[in-house]
């Protein structure tokens, strides 16, 4: 795939699991998709800053159902990201109980034909609260799960980049990270939930 | 922690050969809390994961709103504008300052400086009924001629009646007579020592050598009285510029 040129949607989904196209493919999507997706938006009573803050979390959204393997494009990337959009500029409205205006915003769109929404989307609310959880783990923390699990680095890598001792003490790091995480997320309600909920199947 | 555990984190990282693989996958199946707690491990990288994309997405939102505010073509333009504003200011200030100057230097000549200078002398109550009061009368009367004629009649002329004399040449526009007049009446003050009408007849000589083409002696006379605070006409002449007497001296 030539790294200069514009991506059909096909090939976009393509760029999305390739760790060094990933950026390009985000700047087309915000190139692309972005206006007429934060259109919706501020048609339906939202700000500029919601429109760009969902349009953002809708991209998140899309890499991750791509990555997952859970976009099967039956439907181009436009229809499938203002349905996420759609999705998660109503929950929020949700979130932000306001009430009058959800409502009416719902009651507008309660005939239309339900778009495909990945269940990646899913679990909003939930994503959220664990991506605090997150966040309290401290930046040293985030940072080796992240090159780990992100960037796919090895532990010698890791050791290069973040200057520890050696690759020991870089694993003995990650294990504890995990486990705090894994820890804090015991004590939150949805994601017990979610977790009783799979392991019950 | 717990051997099992890092186990379960060893079994999701693919750090585990086939062998000890299958035997995680057996034992999860085999233990709800194990399984439970792969799929909490599981969950947290997802959530690693999904943190990561938001960061790079949320980069290239940064980056899309800086190029456009800080180094796109809005923010370029309006540094060029700014630059080009201020070079149009300048060079309308230095078009400006240079109108001025122009304008300065074509409005001050020795005539505008004599019309703002010029002031009728006006002579104070003097009461009498001599040959002299005569001549002061047709001063009041602002009959210049009679006051000339009665001058030429007298025969002892006071500095009074010369000064009347000059002033009323000065009215005529005669200003080489002034001048004469004038200078005579400077004459006899050094002469007997005197002050009488000293300081009139200066201010008013240096006017007359303006109008008569002798802007040096005028000038002279003029600064003169610019730099002596207790002069009588050091008000009237404080106020003339500078900037106005060297015009005059370099057009002349």
């Amino acid at each position: 795939m030539n790294k200069k040129s514009r991506f059909s949607d096909s090939d976009l989904v393509e760029a999305i699991n390739e760790k060094d196209l990933l950026e390009q493919a985000i700047l087309q999507l915000y190139q692309d998709h972005a206006e007429i997706t934060r259109s919706f938006i501020m048609g339906k009573g939202g700000t500029e800053q919601d429109a760009d803050d969902i349009f953002q979390e809708t991209i998140v959204s899309f890499i991750e159902s791509v990555q997952k393997g859970k976009f099967r494009q039956e439907s181009g990337i436009r229809t499938f990201l203002i349905s996420i959009s759609k999705y998660i500029w109503y929950n929020e409205i949700r979130k932000r109980q306001r009430a009058g205006n959800r409502e009416k915003i719902f009651e507008m769109d309660r005939d239309q034909k339900e778009e495909p929404v990945t269940e990646a989307i899913i679990d909003r609310e939930m994503k959220q609260q664990l991506n605090k959880l997150l966040q309290e783990l401290g930046e040293s923390c985030k940072k080796i799960l992240e090159l780990f699990y992100y960037e796919n680095l090895s532990m010698k890598e890791i050791v290069s980049q973040m200057h520890y001792e050696n690759e020991q003490v870089v694993r003995n790091k990650k294990y504890k990270c995990l486990q705090q995480l894994t820890d804090k997320m015991k004590q939150n309600p949805l994601a017990a939930k979610q977790i009783n909920e799979l392991i019950s199947k | 922690m717990q051997p099992n555990k890092e186990i379960l984190i060893d079994y999701l990282d693919h750090q585990l050969n086939q062998e000890n693989t299958e035997q995680v996958e057996i034992m999860v199946r085999n233990d709800k809390s194990l399984e439970s707690e792969l799929q909490y491990l599981k969950l947290a990288i997802d959530t690693v994961r999904l943190d990561a994309i938001n960061d790079k997405v949320l980069a290239i939102r940064k980056s899309l709103g800086n190029t456009h505010n800080l180094t796109g073509i809005p923010s370029k333009t309006i540094v060029r504008s700014m630059y080009k504003m201020s070079i149009r200011a300048a060079a309308l200030f230095i078009l400006l300052a240079g109108i001025a100057v122009l304008y300065k230097y074509t409005s001050v000549s020795t005539l505008s400086v004599y019309k703002n200078q010029f002031t009728s002398y006006e002579l104070s109550n003097m009461r009498g009924q001599d040959i002299r009061d005569t001549e002061v009368e047709a001063y009041r009367n602002k009959n210049w001629s009679e006051v000339l004629a009665v001058f030429q009649n007298q025969d002892n002329k006071s500095n009074k009646s010369v000064f009347l004399a000059a002033m009323a040449e000065m009215q005529l526009k005669h200003f080489p007579q002034a001048v004469s007049l004038f200078e005579k009446i400077l004459k006899t003050n050094i002469k007997t020592g005197d002050n009488s009408f000293q300081d009139e007849t200066e201010y008013y000589l240096s006017l007359a050598y303006l109008m008569n083409h002798e802007e040096n002696k005028s000038i002279r006379i003029l600064n003169k009285i610019k730099a002596d605070t207790s002069h009588t006409y050091y008000p009237l002449v404080s106020k003339l510029s500078a900037i106005d007497l060297k015009i005059i001296e370099l057009k002349k």
